[in-house]
């Protein structure tokens, strides 16, 4: 095993993030993990960063810089993280700013100044960092309805670990039917009667971003990323097993569940192309 | 290829396998002995594969862009294989039930199937709208819809349950009366569970819905009148979905409608379990096209 990346702390981009940086003059793609609810920017995926590092994946690997990106689960809104997240991607993609910027500079040994430029992005969701990503994605793209230049963060490769784009798996029926026809008089029945309006508020939210997405899919097909690379564990039991109608599916991975399914190691190293592209 | 094409191509091809073999996992179609060896399985898999050609061939029509040629191809593999379920009858080839029953459960389309499925050839379903660039985002969304169903497998199970499952089957079935979390899990499951044949049920209801609502409103009447035959076709190519074909066959229908509204309802204090069975009957009768008794 060969080291070819080396971890920065990106305090001054954004709190609690990091990066793990290639020692790679060449460079080119982004990829940007997000971590779900309660999850950790860099526990939440395990061995990823170590097994980019083993010799069979470095082709793909090498020319890239894993960001990790953290937020506030517990206490922000889903549109609060997807402006931060957003923030992020500006300060990363697809020039990094100076502070970023001079870390890739030190990492791979180049003089300070020198032009980093990435040409592929990769977004990287678990759980709620799934709909993170969405709603960021979603955001981004209502501006091309304002004709103003399209973001370059459109272009980017979704992949997505068991997200949470439908929600939490009902405690009730009358949650799971709210869930699958998210209707007005159904919704206002639950809040009313039955549950709390907070998990009804995401219901809500969740099938807006959901609606958004499809939309800008249908009148923007040309972005790639408004279509999710999905895939779920076989023994997913906390999520809505669920992709938008555009997404392309995966078969579930056997032996995995909710949490084990992003987390790379000797044995499962079938996320890594996955990630990649390369499926 | 385009995302569509390239969906429909996969899950075409993996249904048109596993109609080839009893006991064969084709992608996320699961044929198990009982179910292979009574063909109903195999004869639901054909309506499906034929709602997918009809709703392609409006597409077609409407001048949507799509792997034409390619999806032909796969499709073609499918009329080889009906005609290789025709029956020997001394120096004549007989019609096999299978492709009889397929054709009569599509009426408005029964001269294009008897072309294409017994004579091979392709004629495109009558479709004469006037302005038909605008129906164009509609019909994406009802291919959407469509295939959606398709990658479902439980939509498949749901349908055979409620037609063919033997009746003992069927009791043990409605029997298990699954959780709300259950049925959630149920998403993708190829066997046929109860939370799957619950989960099914809902996913089709949903979809269907959607479908119904996605032809939106229309400025002009030359819209309207374009607008109804084009509801009118699709509602053609998918009505098999709601045909109970027997009286059994809606009572089951009937028995999961009214375990879901009773476990509902236990939830809820009387006066909001009433209005919530009025808005789930509504619901349902809106997507299943019913009448209100």
């Amino acid at each position: 095993m060969s080291m070819k990346h080396v971890f920065v702390e990106l305090h001054g981009v954004s709190a609690g993030s990091k990066a793990f940086l290639s020692t790679n003059k060449l460079a080119d793609t982004a990829l940007v993990f997000v971590h779900g609810f309660t999850g950790d920017p860099i526990r939440t995926w395990k061995d990823f960063p170590g097994i980019a590092d083993i010799k069979a994946h470095l082709l793909h690997w090498t020319t890239s810089d894993l960001y990790f990106f953290n937020y506030q689960d517990a206490t922000k809104s889903i549109d609060d993280s997807s402006d931060d997240l957003e923030r992020f991607l500006n300060k990363v993609y697809p020039s990094p700013v100076d502070v970023v910027e001079d870390s890739c500079n030190r990492v791979k040994k180049q003089p300070q100044g020198t032009p980093i430029r990435y040409s592929r992005l990769i977004l990287v969701g678990h759980s709620e960092g799934g709909v993170v990503i969405r709603a960021c994605i979603a955001e981004l793209g209502k501006r091309l309805y304002a004709h103003s230049a399209s973001s370059p963060i459109l272009g980017a490769r979704v992949v997505l670990f068991a997200p949470a784009l439908f929600g939490f798996l009902p405690t009730n029926w009358l949650g799971l039917l709210c869930q699958i026809f998210p209707l007005k008089q159904l919704i206002d029945l639950a809040t009313t009667w039955s549950i709390p309006a907070a998990e009804m508020r995401d219901v809500r939210t969740l099938d807006q971003v959901r609606e958004i997405n499809e939309k800008l899919w249908c009148d923007f097909p040309e972005h790639e990323a408004f279509i999710a690379h999905v895939v779920f564990g076989e023994n997913e039991a906390v999520v809505r097993r669920q992709r938008y109608l555009q997404d392309h599916k995966y078969p579930a991975v056997k032996g995995k569940d909710h949490g084990s399914v992003c987390k790379p190691n000797s044995e499962y190293q079938e996320p890594l192309p996955f990630v990649m592209g390369a499926d | 290829m385009d995302t569509f094409s390239g969906r429909v191509i996969q899950i075409w091809q993996a249904k048109v396998q596993a109609l080839g073999g009893a006991n064969t996992r084709g992608g996320n179609v699961y044929l198990d002995y009982r179910r292979a060896r009574f063909g109903f399985a195999k004869s639901l898999i054909v309506h499906e594969i034929t709602e997918s050609i009809l709703l392609i061939a409006a597409a077609h029509k409407l001048g949507i862009q799509l792997a034409y040629e390619e999806l032909e191809s796969v499709a073609e593999k499918l009329s080889e294989w009906l005609q290789a379920q025709d029956i020997a009858k001394g120096n004549k080839l007989e019609t096999s039930e299978l492709v009889s029953g397929v054709i009569s459960d599509f009426p408005r389309f029964q001269k294009v199937l008897e072309l294409r499925y017994l004579h091979g050839q392709i004629e495109e379903p009558d479709l004469p709208l006037r302005i038909p660039e605008t129906l164009m985002k509609s019909f994406k969304a009802i291919l959407r819809w469509h295939l959606s169903m398709l990658e479902q497998p439980t939509v498949l199970s749901y349908l055979e349950a409620v037609r063919t499952l033997p009746r003992q089957d069927w009791k043990e079935l409605i029997n298990q009366q699954p959780g709300a979390e259950e049925v959630a899990r149920a998403a993708d499951t190829e066997e046929m569970t109860s939370g799957a044949v619950y989960f099914g049920f809902l996913f089709m209801a949903s979809a269907i819905s959607n479908l119904n609502s996605a032809i939106g409103p229309t400025q002009t009447s030359e819209e309207a009148a374009d607008s109804a035959l084009m509801l009118e076709f699709v509602r053609g190519a998918l009505d098999w979905r709601l045909d109970f074909k027997t009286p059994e066959s809606f009572t089951r229908f009937e028995d999961i409608r009214a375990a879901i509204v009773k476990a509902t309802s236990r939830e809820l204090p009387y006066r909001a379990a009433q209005l919530f069975e009025d808005e789930f009957e509504l619901i349902i009768n809106g997507a299943f096209n019913l009448i209100p008794a």
